[in-house]
């Protein structure tokens, strides 16, 4: 028993952060909107300058399908844009790392397209893809934002692998695929998942931004939309909960990829270390 | 000797930068040697063996390799050679398993053809019981057991090492001297043992060769005739001790030459 104490204490420890890891935020949240719904009260702030948290629920409650499709049409555009500024980022790294020449000569470029302001592009980037495709713009917008991070992360790490593994690989014999696939991809993971986890919020925020820039659309309408008219008819609730929606997905869209990245680097990396 | 593996002949080697590493190097290992090359920190050690695995390539003179023809007629044929390098260069995402394997899976061997083989050499080194552990697992022995293996599972003619025990402590490095010798008696690979440590390199080879300070080249060759098989007793035999005293001595004559040289 005297012997296992240091063990158990150790465990016990563990287990009680891990706890807290996840308490610790939510009472920090709770807290805060407790004093936030104390002050609008004590204070009787009116709803169009500070809504309280009980009137942001209730207007979730009574607005609950509105809201629910303009998020869903929001999330479209983020993981269209998402899923091609992977695809596209990771070829594009693939390519840079194939060859020293093309990596010079196109990655200033690529860094072009990371400082263009957003806002100012977007108009001419309707002109270009056209009025009739309007969710098209849109996620090119979110895509340009989360393209960055993904194509310069995956460019560090595939040029990470260790040397004396490629000295390995070349006394094999191995070809270019071979080193690509079974050195250079596992190599570039942590870094392309850390590349990732910028880019998915960066997505979302473009979705978003893209929609105010573009302005309210008939059909199409995200959550962009959805702030914009509250704003117009002063109705701050509904602002509001279109806000909480908004951070609530960051929240968990962040904390998906940390756990798809702890999932797949667990076994090997240090970042998917636990003691 | 019955045949040359490999030979060295005037090989100079200076690198981009100009550094000067090799300079009128020869040396050769026959089949079935045990060669150990032994020399002063930086002189070159390990690019010869790089020069020699095919890693690089001479500025002077000329390497020749008994595989050489072979390769080109037949292009993705195994190169009979195996490497250890100073660490132990293991995957960090890979199994013990699946890091044996590498070699024969770049010569687009599939698992299942492979397991014989992967299996084997896993037993060989005494890491059957591992084969589904991650590297960072391991202790630094296993782990150099573990790049052995991989070296290994080849069956290669020619085994390359390059100073594979240095980081380990003297126990473990002992243990797993006599582990490689045992290796070596039943297969009978040549074998190039790099070293800077005088007892490894009269303990392990069957023939010393001593190495100037950078550019290195080659000053003496030491013939070790000791008892086979070589164990722990070894070690304290006068044979033993007379061969260690007759290396440092070159080692030291070579090092002194090589302060005079400069000081001229
Ligand atoms: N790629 C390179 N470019 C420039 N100089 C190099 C390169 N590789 C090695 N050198 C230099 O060549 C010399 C010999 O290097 P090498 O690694 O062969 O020495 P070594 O005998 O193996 O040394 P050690 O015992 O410390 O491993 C050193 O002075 C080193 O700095
Ligand atoms: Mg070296």
């Amino acid at each position: 028993m005297s012997e296992d104490v240091g063990g158990d204490d150790r465990r016990r420890h563990g287990r009680l952060s891990a706890w807290l890891q996840w308490l610790a935020p939510i009472a920090v949240g709770a807290v805060l909107l407790g004093a936030w719904e104390w002050l609008v009260r004590a204070y009787d702030i009116p709803k169009y300058m500070l809504p309280s948290p009980s009137d942001i629920c209730e207007k979730f409650s009574a607005e609950t399908h509105a809201l629910g499709q303009a998020w869903w049409v929001t999330m479209q555009t983020m993981l269209l844009a998402l899923a091609a500024a992977v695809v596209l980022g990771v070829a594009a790294a693939a390519l840079f790392a194939s060859s020293r020449l093309v990596s010079v000569s196109l990655f200033p470029y690529a860094i072009v397209l990371q400082v263009t302001p957003l806002v100012a592009v977007a108009p001419f980037i309707v002109l270009w893809i056209g009025w009739e495709r309007l969710w098209l713009t849109q996620a090119v917008c979110a895509w340009i934002v989360a393209f960055f991070p993904i194509l310069s992360n995956t460019v560090i790490g595939l040029d990470s692998a260790d040397r004396g593994l490629r000295d390995l690989f070349q006394l094999y014999g191995a070809t270019r695929w071979q080193r690509l696939r079974w050195l250079l991809a596992p190599s570039a993971l942590p870094y392309f998942l850390a590349g990732l986890r910028i880019s998915a919020n960066l997505a979302l925020v473009g979705a978003i931004v893209a929609e105010f820039v573009i302005g309210p659309q008939a059909d199409r309408q995200g959550l962009a939309t959805v702030i914009l008219v509250s704003q117009l008819s002063q109705d701050a609730p509904m602002m509001f909960a279109a806000l909480a929606l908004v951070s609530l997905t960051g929240i968990v869209t962040y904390f998906g990829v940390h756990g798809l990245s702890y999932m797949l680097l667990r076994r090997w990396h240090e970042t998917g270390r636990k003691e | 000797m019955s045949g040359t593996l490999v030979e060295l002949v005037n090989v100079g080697k200076r690198f981009a930068n100009g550094t000067l590493a090799l300079d009128g190097f020869t040396g050769t290992i026959g089949a079935s040697e045990f060669v150990a090359l032994l020399g002063p920190s930086g002189c070159g050690k390990s690019t010869v063996l790089r020069l020699i695995a095919g890693l690089t390539s001479p500025s002077h003179g000329s390497v020749h390799r008994a595989w050489d023809g072979e390769r080109k007629a037949k292009r993705r044929a195994a190169p009979p050679v195996g490497c250890v390098f100073q660490e132990p260069t293991l995957m960090p995402w890979a199994s013990v398993w699946n890091n044996v394997y590498l070699p024969r899976r770049l010569q687009g061997m599939c698992r299942r053809d492979a397991a014989g083989e992967v299996d084997e050499a896993l037993a060989r080194v005494g890491l059957s019981g591992f084969a589904n552990a991650f590297p960072r697992e391991l202790s630094g022995g296993m782990k150099m057991r573990a790049s052995i293996a991989r070296a290994l599972v080849t069956r290669p003619q020619l085994l390359l090492l390059d100073e594979p025990f240095a980081a380990l402590d003297e126990i473990t490095r002992s243990r797993l001297n006599d582990d490689v010798l045992a290796l070596w008696r039943e297969h009978r690979w040549s074998a190039l043992f790099i070293t800077h440590s005088v007892f490894e390199a009269v303990y392990l080879s069957t023939r010393v060769l001593v190495m100037s300070p950078r550019p290195g080249r080659v000053v003496d060759e030491i013939a070790v005739d000791l008892a086979e098989p070589r164990m722990a007793a070894t070690r304290t035999s006068s044979r033993y001790v007379e061969l260690c005293g007759r290396v440092s001595q070159a080692l030291e004559r070579a090092a002194a030459d090589a302060a005079e040289v400069s000081h001229v």
